[in-house]
C-alpha cells in the first residue's frame, strides 16, 4: 500500500486530516482504506489501477480525471451501478464490484462497434 | 435545503474557492444561500493547492476550512428558468430547489493528451494527481512520467516534490494531429520558458537562450537526454512521448528525441513509467451557462468558452451570475475574490449592499489578478477586457431578476 509518509518540511495544514482505516470490498477481495476518501483513492493506494471495462472493446479503464467529469471509473456499489469511484466515499463494509459491460445495442448499419 | 416553499435568494453551483467565497459572503449579507457540489468534500480543487510563498506556504485546504459548510453529494443534473428565477434539480433530491439569484462556479475540466494508449488504467490527468497525493495522501507513482509542458505540470512536480514524492519525469507530447489544441512542442517550450522566472537558478538564463531559434537548434540537441534537474524531478524538453505502453495498464512511455525545431528524430525507445500525469491544461466549464441560455463567446487567452458578462459576472440571462474559473482560467485567489463580487452584486440587488461595496469586491478581483504568482494563459486581463467590450458592444444583458 503506498501512503505518503510527509517529510517534516511538509507544510502541517495541507496533510490530509486523520481518518480511521476501515475495510471494503472490490469484486471479492478485501481492501484496507481510510474513512471518508474515494473508493478510486483507496484502491490506487492498493495498487489496483483496472476498474472495469469499457463497453466498446472489452478493454480495461481505472481512473482518469478523480473530479467526477469523465465517468471512466464507473463501478457498481451495493445494488447501484454507475457509481463513480472517485466520488464515492469509502465506508467499513462497504461492497463495491466491477460492472460486466452491458449486452451490445441492437445497432443495424453505422451502429455500434462490437 | 428545506421542501419547495423555500425560494433561496441565492443557489450557487460547485464549491470550490468561487462557489465558497460567494457563499460565506451572501451569507455576510444575510442571504438566504445554499451550494450544491456532487463531491461528498467541499473545497473543489482548492483542496489540492499549495504553493511557496514568501514566508511558508499558502495551503488551500486551510482556505476552504474557513469557508460555509455546502450542500454535499448533491450534483444539479438540470436547471431550468421560472419567473422570477431558477429551478435546479439535483441528485437525491425529490424536488427542485428554486432560488431568485443562480451563481455558477464550476470551474475548469483538464485538456486530453489523447496520444496511443491514453485509455490505459495508470494514465491519469495532472489534477487527478493532485487530488490522490496533496488532498487524500496516496501516493501517485514510484516513477511517474508526467506528460505536457503546462503550468499544470509544474504545479503537480512542485507539489508532489514537496510530498517528497516527486515524479520522474516531465516532457512534452510528440506532435500529432489529435494534439493540435495542445500546440506545437516550440509552442509548448515557450509556454514552460513563459514559467521560467518562477524556477530554479538554471531555468531564467536558459529560457533566455532557448528564446531564439538559432540558439535552440544549436542547443536542445546537445542537452543530455535524461534532462535538467527541476523540484527533485527532471525536464526533458529534448524528448517527446510517443505513446503510453502497457498490457492491461501504464508500463512505461514511448519516447523520441526531438530536434532544435520541435520535430521528433531518430528511433523510438520505452521507458518505465508506472503512473503516467497528462498535463494537457485547462479549459472553463461552460455546460451549465450554455443550456441555460447564457450568451457565450470563445476567448483563447481565458481557455475556451465563456460567458458574456457585465463587471460583476452576471451573464445575459437576468439572475444568472458566473464567477471563478468558468470565467476563464485562472488561480484560486482571483476565483474567490469573482464569487464574493458576484455575491455582493446579489446583494446589492436585494438592496443588501451599498454601490461602495460592490466597487470594493469589484477592485478586489483586479488586485487578486495582478497579485497573482503567474498567469495560467498568457493575456488573461485582455481575454477579459475583450468579453467586457463583447458585453457593452451587445447592450449588455436582458435585465435582472427581482
Amino acid at each position: 500500500v503506498s501512503r505518503i509518509v510527509h517529510p517534516p518540511s511538509y507544510p502541517a495544514a495541507a496533510r490530509p486530516p486523520r481518518a480511521r482505516t476501515v475495510r471494503f470490498w472490490f469484486d471479492d477481495q478485501a481492501y484496507e482504506g481510510m474513512e471518508g476518501e474515494p473508493v478510486a483513492a483507496a484502491l490506487w493506494a492498493a495498487g489496483v489501477r483496472d476498474l472495469g471495462r469499457t463497453e466498446a472493446t472489452g478493454a480495461p479503464r481505472g481512473l482518469y480525471c478523480a473530479i467526477g467529469h469523465c465517468f471512466e471509473c464507473r463501478v457498481r456499489v451495493g445494488d447501484r451501478p454507475d457509481r463513480r469511484a472517485c466520488l464515492e466515499p469509502v465506508r467499513e463494509g462497504l461492497r463495491v464490484y466491477r460492472q460486466a459491460p452491458p449486452p451490445p445495442l441492437p445497432l443495424g448499419d453505422g451502429g455500434t462497434p462490437k | 435545503v428545506s421542501g419547495t416553499e423555500t425560494i433561496l435568494d441565492l443557489a450557487v453551483v460547485g464549491a470550490g474557492p468561487a462557489g465558497l467565497a460567494a457563499a460565506a459572503a451572501a451569507g455576510e449579507h444575510g442571504l438566504a444561500t445554499a451550494v450544491f457540489d456532487e463531491a461528498p468534500v467541499a473545497g473543489g480543487r482548492l483542496l489540492g493547492q499549495l504553493h511557496p510563498v514568501p514566508g511558508g506556504w499558502w495551503v488551500g485546504r486551510a482556505e476552504a476550512a474557513g469557508l460555509v459548510a455546502a450542500v454535499l453529494g448533491a450534483g444539479v443534473y438540470a436547471a431550468d428558468r421560472e419567473e422570477g428565477g431558477f429551478r435546479l434539480y439535483a441528485s437525491d433530491s425529490p424536488a427542485p430547489v428554486r432560488a431568485r439569484h443562480l451563481l455558477v462556479a464550476t470551474g475548469a475540466t483538464e485538456l486530453p493528451v489523447p496520444l496511443p494508449g491514453w485509455n490505459l488504467p495508470g494514465v491519469i490527468t495532472a489534477g487527478a494527481a493532485q487530488t490522490l497525493a496533496n488532498v487524500w495522501g496516496v501516493e501517485v507513482g514510484r516513477h511517474a512520467f508526467v506528460v505536457g509542458l503546462s503550468p499544470l505540470a509544474f504545479a503537480v512536480a512542485l507539489e508532489l516534490g514537496a510530498a517528497g514524492v516527486p515524479p520522474a519525469a516531465i516532457a512534452p507530447p510528440a506532435p500529432g494531429p489529435a494534439l493540435a489544441h495542445l500546440g506545437s512542442p516550440v509552442a509548448q517550450w515557450r509556454e514552460a520558458l513563459r514559467l521560467a522566472r518562477l524556477g530554479p537558478a538554471w531555468a531564467r538564463p536558459g529560457a533566455a537562450l532557448l528564446a531564439s531559434p538559432a540558439l535552440r537548434r544549436a542547443l536542445l540537441p546537445r542537452l543530455p537526454r535524461s534532462g535538467l534537474p527541476l523540484l527533485g524531478s527532471r525536464l526533458r524538453l529534448n524528448v517527446a512521448v510517443e505513446a503510453v505502453v502497457g498490457r492491461e495498464k501504464a508500463e512505461g512511455v514511448r519516447l523520441r528525441r526531438l530536434d532544435g525545431d520541435g520535430r521528433p528524430v531518430g528511433p523510438p525507445w520505452v521507458e518505465a513509467a508506472d503512473a503516467v500525469l497528462m498535463a494537457g491544461g485547462l479549459r472553463p466549464v461552460p455546460d451549465l451557462l450554455r443550456a441555460l441560455g447564457a450568451r457565450m463567446t470563445t476567448v483563447e487567452e481565458l481557455g475556451g468558452e465563456v460567458p458574456v458578462v457585465d463587471p460583476d459576472g452576471a451573464t445575459s440571462v437576468p439572475g444568472l451570475y458566473a464567477a471563478g474559473n468558468a470565467l476563464g482560467v485562472e488561480g484560486a485567489a482571483v476565483a474567490m475574490a469573482q464569487g464574493r463580487r458576484a455575491a455582493v452584486a446579489v446583494a446589492a440587488r436585494l438592496g443588501r449592499a451599498d454601490g461602495r461595496a460592490q466597487a470594493e469586491a469589484r477592485a478586489a478581483v483586479e488586485r487578486a489578478r495582478a497579485d497573482a504568482p503567474f498567469a495560467f494563459h498568457a493575456g488573461v486581463a485582455e481575454g477579459h477586457r475583450r468579453v467586457a467590450a463583447l458585453w457593452q458592444e451587445l447592450g449588455g444583458g436582458d435585465g435582472h431578476a427581482v
